[in-house]
Formats: C-alpha cells, structure tokens, sequence
C-alpha cells in the first residue's frame, strides 16, 4: 500500500472549494475532515480527480459523544491508496445521500441512519434497513446494552432519537432540498428505488424470507411483468442481533463469538479481521506459528465456504445432486476443523495474540486425507456442473457486473475479480503469513455468473495449495503471544480486512483505553453484494433472479449482522 | 361375460395399476435419487425403507383436507379430478401383450394425445382456482410449455406412424417384431431424429427435469400444487407420476418393440409380455429419473424457444423426410 501524500489530497479538496484538513494517522493512513454540508463536493473531487478514489470500501458512523462522525473509507485501486473521510454531524442532522456518487452507499446510508437516528435526504428507497419502525437508534452511546426485563419494560427507558420519529419506517427528510445527482453508472438498470407495492399496476411476488432459494432469511419483493422482474427490493434484517452494538460490552476476548455470527459459514475471516484489528492499536506481535495457523485454518475455512455456495448454485439452477456431492466434502471438512477448535462453525478460534489450540498431529493426517480425495471430487463436481450446457446456457451472459458497476457497487473478492479487478487482499495487503505463501489471484473479465463461478472454482483449487504449503512447512514455535487475559489496549482506531470468502471483511475499531470496544464496525461484504445484486434484478426473468442472487453469495447472517 | 362387468373390471384394473405404479416409483425415484447423490434413501419403515410410500400415501389420506378460504371452490375441487382422468384414460391404449390392452383402438395413438392434452388444463384449472400467485405462474408455465411439446412429439410419433402404417398402439409393435442382419432388433428407435424429438418433447410433457417449469423447486417452490393438500396433493402428485409412467410406456411401445423381445418369437413371449412391458417402461422411468438426478434446469424462455425454434421445425422436416425415405425404400425392395 502507497502512502497518500497528504498535500495532493489537500490541493484536489481545495480546488473543489472545500475546506478540509488531512492529516495521517498513526493505523488508520491518512484521514480527511470535511464539513458536513461539504461532503458531497470533497468525496466527487476525491473521485474524479486524478488520485482515482473511486472505491467506497465502507460507510459507517462513530457517535464520538459530541458528534456523530461519518467515516467514508475510500481506496484508489489505480494509486493504491487509501483516505478516510471524516464528516461531522449533529445529533438532529440530516445525512445527504452519496448513492449517486457512490451506489456503494445506498445500503449502509441507511443502516447507519436508523442506527444513529439521523435522517437521510436524496436516497431513492430511504427506509430503515435492518431494524422495523418502533426501533431506536441503537448504535447511539447514549443507549446502553440492555437486558431483556430492561427492553420488556418500556417505560423505564429514555429515548434519545435526534431527528428519526422512531414509530416510522422512513428515514427520510421531507424538508431537504434536492440535492443535485450525478451520472449514474450507465449499466444500471433502473433507479433502485425499491417496489411500489400500493400503486404498482404488475404483480408483485413476495419471494421470502422462506424460499428455498433465498440462503437464509432474505424476503425479495418483485414486481413482474410476466416472468420478467421490473423492479426488486430486497428486505433484510431478520437475523439482525446488534453485533456491533453488542461488541461495545465485550471484552476483547469475547468479540470473537460474535464475529463467528455474523459470516458463520466462515467463522475464522472474521474472528481474525477483529484479532488482526485489536493486535494493530494494542501493538501484539504475533508468533510466526500463529499467522500459519490462521492462514491454514482461514484456507480450510474458505473451501468449506466455497463448498457451501458451490451446492446451492447447483440447485439454484436445478440440480439437486450438486448440493449433496459438496456435502461429503464439507462434513469431512467440518469434523477436521471441530477436531482443531472444538467446534464445527462457532469457532471461536482466532484470539487478539495467537489462535487458542496448536494443530494436533491426528488432524495434520486427516486433513491431508482430507485433501486427497477433496481434489478428485472438485474436478468430477466442476465438470459435471460448470460443463453442462443447459448450466452454461443459464449463466453465460446472465447478471453481469461490469468493471465499473462492481467497483462503484463497492463489490469485493471473488465478485470483484469475476469482473476483471485483479485485487486480493491476501496479495495487495498481506495479514497472517499470506506473504510467505505461493498462490494465484484467478481473475475473470466477463463479470457475469459463469465467471463468478470460474473464479470460486480456481479459488478452491488455490486453498487447496496453500493448505498443502501450510502442513509441510509449518514453522516451530508457541501458538500464542503471551497476552493479558483482559486486553486494555490504549485508545486508537485501526481499520484491518482479511480476504473472506465473499470478500473484503473489515473491521473498523475504535478503542478508548477501557477493556471493550468504543466501537466496532463490521464490514459485511455480502451487503455490498447483495445490494448490488438488488439493483441488477431488473430485466432479468425470475428463474435469473434467483441464479443471480445465488451467485453473488450472500450469508445474511453477515448481511443483517 | 356382462359387458358391463368387463369394462368395470377393466377400468379397475387400470385404476390399480395407476395407484401401484405411483407407489413403486416413488420409492424408486427416492432410492434412485439417493443413490445418485450418495446417500441412503428411506431406510427405516420395512426392509430398505420399502413400505416408506404406504405409509405416505396412508399420512396423504388421513391428513386434514385443507381447503384454503379464498380459492375457487369448485374449480379447486375438480382441477385433481381433470388431471387424474385423463392420465387413468391414458392406460387403456397401452398393449400390454398381444390380449391384454383394454381397448385396443384403430386410432389408439391419436386417441391417447387427444386425452393427454387435457392434463394441461387440469393444472391450469388447479393453479388459477389457487388464487395463489406462486401458483398462477406455475400454471401459466404449464400452459406456455404444452403449445411447445404438443405439436413436436405429434409430428414425431407420425414418422413412427409413417414407418408401421397403422395408429392402432398393436400394430406398431407388431411392425418391430423381427431382426435385422439376424441379431439387430427391428426396433423404431433407429429412426433416430424421431426419438430424440419424442424424447425431449416427452420429458417437457411430463414436466421432468430439465423441463420441470411448473414446480421447479428453487423459482415457484411447489408451483400450481402449492394450496392443495391431503389427498388432493395426492391426487395431482400422482397424476404427475402416472403420466410419466405413460410417457415411458409409449416411449417403449413406439421405439423399443412393445412387449417383444427380440430374437424370440411372439407366440413364446405371450406368456411373460407384460412383464417384458413393465420392465422396459421402468428401464425408461430409471433414465428419466438418472436425469433429474443431475441435470440444471433450463429457463422458461429457453425451453419455449427450443420448442418454437428446434422441436418445430425440425419435426416437420423429419416427417417429410421420412416420407421420402420409405417411398424410397419400396422403389429400392420393390414395394409391398
């Protein structure tokens, strides 16, 4: 990673007209203030200046007790630079929209709205996004961690909700004057404004939340013309536990649970994106062991996750075999990891220092038992499925993102490189040992289904080879730092990402010298995917709808966290 | 005998063998989809889960009939019973051996396309009464996909038709009795175009994967079937499986010689042709169910213009071909 030279960044926001101050920050690289109202104008600069920010990587807010700051982490793939841009709000304010700017934003606005009751204004489908009308802001500091008697009596509670009216499920600010938009991305089907369920004159389909095809709780409303989707909204929220608000009355130690829950086909990425975060401001040197053992259990972790899109993306398309063929793997695979961490999904594995468990020398044999019969069994599945024509047919051409439209949908891993972006975190940001380890970046240029399923495919080969380095070269050595058992790492912010399975998974931390958490910010890559999914539904029969929202690979436990 | 008693005893028969074969395969499709996806099927009610079905199908007569409050009541109560007559009238041209057809019709093919093209009407029925927009979309698929097999799988039944000179189901068995060159059975299925055609129409008629448009589990869920339950599931999930037990069977009796078996005499094969029937239908059922086992299915619009764009015109083609073709070969041998 370059580092931003600070002045450049100043010369592009001034010339723009905004008055900001960039600075570096020791963890997070440099970090940009700009005035609320002046957000708009700094972050289309950024854009379309020639330092090339046209990345949005995440969108959050941080109530810092006196304001509200909104967090733009923006990266310029062609400079390889980062810039976090800072806005400060108040606790009534209203947020200004950016989706035109970066379409990345069109979710997360809305969550970090509802969650700390802000309004929104210029947004095309402003609702609350994971919590239902009656809901607080939760995410305010104001707002303590409760108990259950606590939320069941009402009364005892002070509701501090800025300018949201709690009992709506809007967010939006009817007073705001409308902002001016820019070019959306050509590709965009349509203005994803969501479905007019009174008003609209087409059938409109409610698929969800139990559909067989929708991975998990994800309700769908469609509006058809025939079997043709006209538009589609996505409703999520069903699995929502406040993850991020929860891990603010966590101890260090104990985060780990809950990251498990979020992504919990691939527990380990984001136990080790918050480790990796914590170990950053508390400045934990990890043992060289360790980082191995992160990378193998990471690597077995990815080939379980693979497994588990790689069988439903069969039976999305309407063979069935395909889903039970990956189970023999993965239950093989799940014992192997139960063996290593004492549990098959909620590992609870990767701590800030170290992992908890050396590897033992029975799993070491099973595992490469496990790879034995793991690589003849990838290629007869590969075959059978991606080699069949009417699979071909059905996915060639069908739900294609563009270069342009999954960099500023903000998609990330296996969906990013599926269309033509050569970028992975394991190689352009080295966590763990990844830099120790020989692997290939597989990249697609079609960006449409079948070159999302070519690039998990090769991906899943690739673990398979960084498992293999892993056993024979395992280096000697302790599995943990020695670490306080409660960890007070002094007060900072950092901002670590580990390649998951479905992409970049990022924990933004902020820490205030206590032993929890000031506030942690969980970046789900299936958000970013599922919205970009969203607003690409239209145009395409509903049969592809359910291919396309398959192949993105949405966990909705990280999407709702 | 009384007439009468006859035709009553015949329908029963046809009734029972429509009721078993429902039973037997499901628990085949079960055990061969196990099979196929390397796992175990059924296995604790009786040997190898063998009375699993019974006990489904006595759950499916017990169950509370579950009528939903804004369905088309009578349209909803008749839609089982037009799926199910047509498919029960289907078992009457069937020649099980040289005797035992229950109405051995001049027209006995036309006459089983005719009662065929009903059973699209009954799911229409059924999908529409639901009041049920999952179901709605099932039905309307049903619909869109018999204007596409309907008029290819005619065409190429005709080439069949053309070959033996007869409709009547007996006759065109009775043509592929023989060999060629002393060893080759003289089977209709060399007529190649004709049964790829047939086959692929036949698979879209009885709704099987790939062409399984009206439930395909992961779009509609359960499709048009969705509001019935209890018996009246029963009934339209067994028609299902009937008329693929029809299409298999005059897969057989078109292409593979019926209850012949070659190189040995008919008058031999009396005795033991239905079973030679039954063994041959299910072989088919077995591959049709080795293909729904494995293969993706294709999209709506795919498979209307596989129908509209190949199955069409390419039929048409082939009947005129084959026309020429059997002019031809009485030029050559000399006319009969």
């Amino acid at each position: 990673m370059q580092q931003l030279d600070t002045t450049v960044a100043r010369g592009v926001l001034e010339r723009a007209g905004v008055t900001a101050a960039v600075e570096t920050v020791e963890g997070l690289g440099a970090v940009c203030r700009v005035p609320a109202a002046q957000t708009r104008a700094a972050l289309l600069a950024l854009r379309d200046s020639d330092l090339g920010f046209g990345f949005l990587v995440d969108l959050f807010g941080v109530d810092t007790g006196e304001t509200i700051d909104i967090v733009y982490n923006l990266r310029s793939l062609t400079r390889d630079e980062e810039l976090l841009v800072k806005a400060e709000h108040g606790y009534d304010a209203t947020l200004a929209s950016v989706w035109d700017i970066f379409p990345a934003a069109l979710m997360p606005e809305r969550e970090t709205c509802e969650m700390f009751g802000l309004l929104l204004s210029g947004h095309p489908n402003p609702k609350r996004l994971l919590t239902t009308d009656g809901s607080e802001p939760f995410l305010r500091k104001s707002l303590e961690v409760r108990t259950a008697e606590e939320v069941r009596d009402r009364a005892s509670q002070h509701v501090d909700a800025g300018a949201l009216d709690i009992t709506a499920s809007s967010l939006a600010d009817a007073s705001a004057p409308a902002a001016e938009t820019v070019a959306l991305p050509a590709s965009l089907p349509r203005v994803p404004a969501g479905v007019d369920v009174e008003h609209s004159q087409n059938l409109v389909l409610n698929m969800g939340p139990q559909h067989p095809s929708t991975h998990g709780v994800l309700r769908i409303i469609l509006e058809l013309d025939g079997e043709e989707i006209v538009a589609g909204e996505t409703v999520v929220g069903y699995l929502h536990r406040g993850i991020e608000k929860l891990a603010e009355s966590r101890r260090f130690n104990a985060v780990g649970t809950l990251m498990d829950r979020g992504d919990y086909v691939a527990g380990i990425h984001g136990e080790l994106a918050f480790a990796l975060a914590t170990e950053k401001i508390a400045g934990i040197e990890v043992p060289r062991r360790a980082n191995w053992l992160r990378v193998l259990l990471g690597e077995l972790n990815r080939i379980s996750s693979h497994i588990v899109w790689y069988g439903p993306m069969g039976l999305d398309s309407g063979a069935m075999g395909q889903f039970l063929y990956t189970f023999r793997d993965r239950e093989a695979l799940l014992d192997i990891l139960e063996e290593i961490t004492g549990q098959r999904m909620m590992f609870n594995y990767v701590r800030p220092g170290g992992v908890v468990n050396d590897i033992t020398t029975t799993a070491e044999a099973k595992i490469r038992a496990f790879l034995e019969t793991y690589d003849v069994y990838l290629e007869e599945n590969a075959e059978l499925l991606m080699g069949n024509e009417i699979f071909q047919a059905r996915t060639r051409g069908v739900g294609i993102f563009d270069r342009q439209t999954a960099l500023a949908f903000g998609l990330t891993g296996p969906n990013l490189r599926a269309s033509g972006v050569n970028w992975d975190i394991r190689r352009d940001r080295p966590y763990a040992a990844y830099d120790e380890f020989e692997f290939d970046v597989p990249v697609a240029e079609a960006g449409d289904i079948y070159a999302r399923c070519q690039v998990r495919l090769e991906e899943m080969r690739q673990s398979a080879r960084i498992v293999r380095q892993c056993l024979d070269g395992m280096p000697e050595g302790e599995h943990t730092a020695k670490v306080a058992k409660v960890l007070r790492p002094p007060a900072g912010e950092a901002y670590a990402a580990v390649e998951s399975p479905r992409g970049e998974l990022g924990v933004h931390l902020v820490t205030d010298g206590s032993d929890t958490p000031y506030r942690m910010r969980y970046r789900p890559p299936a958000l970013y995917a599922l919205q970009a999914g969203e607003a690409f539904l239209p145009g395409n029969l509903i049969a592809d709808g359910v291919v396309l929202m398959g192949s993105v690979d949405l966990i909705l436990g990280e999407v709702d966290r | 005998m009384n007439p009468w008693a006859v035709a009553a005893l015949r329908f029963l028969a046809a009734l029972g063998l429509m009721l078993v074969n429902g039973v037997v395969m499901i628990y085949m499709l079960r055990k061969v989809l196990a099979k196929l996806h390397v796992r175990m099927g059924p296995m604790d009610n009786g040997p190898h889960g063998m009375f699993q079905t019974v006990f489904d199908v006595l759950k499916l007569l017990t169950k509370e009939d579950v009528t939903p409050r804004a369905v088309d009541k009578w349209l909803y109560f008749l839609a089982p019973v037009i799926v199910v007559v047509p498919s029960l009238m289907g078992y009457m041209v069937l020649p099980f051996s040289r005797t035992a057809v229950i109405a051995d019709l001049p027209y006995g093919l036309l006459f089983f396309f005719a009662v065929m093209a009903v059973v699209p009407l009954g799911t229409l029925a059924a999908g529409w009464s639901s009041n049920n927009k999952w179901s709605l979309i099932g039905a309307m698929r049903i619909v869109g996909s018999q204007v596409t097999y309907e008029v290819p799988m005619l065409l190429a039944a005709l080439s069949v038709v053309m070959m033996a000179g007869s409709m009547s189901l007996s006759d065109i068995v009775n043509a592929q009795s023989g060999v060629f060159l002393g060893f080759i059975p003289r089977w209709f299925v060399w007529n190649v175009p004709a049964f790829v055609l047939f086959f692929i129409s036949g698979l879209i008629e009885s709704g099987q994967t790939p062409f399984d448009m009206a439930e395909a589990e992961s779009e509609l869920v359960s499709g048009f079937a969705t509001e019935y339950s209890s018996m009246k599931f029963g009934l339209l999930f067994l028609s299902e499986f009937s008329n693929t037990f029809l299409f298999s069977a005059l897969l057989v009796t078109l292409f593979f010689g019926g209850w012949q078996i070659p190189w040995v005499p008919g008058d031999l094969v009396q005795p033991i042709a239905p079973f030679v029937f039954m063994i041959k239908t299910y072989i088919g059922i077995f591959f049709i169910m080795a293909i729904r086992g494995t293969m993706p299915r294709v999209r709506v619009d795919q498979m209307l213009a596989l129908g509209w764009k190949f199955l069409l015109p390419v039929s048409l083609g082939w009947v005129m071909i084959t026309g020429v073709l059997i002019k031809l070969g009485h030029v050559v041998v000399g006319s009969r």
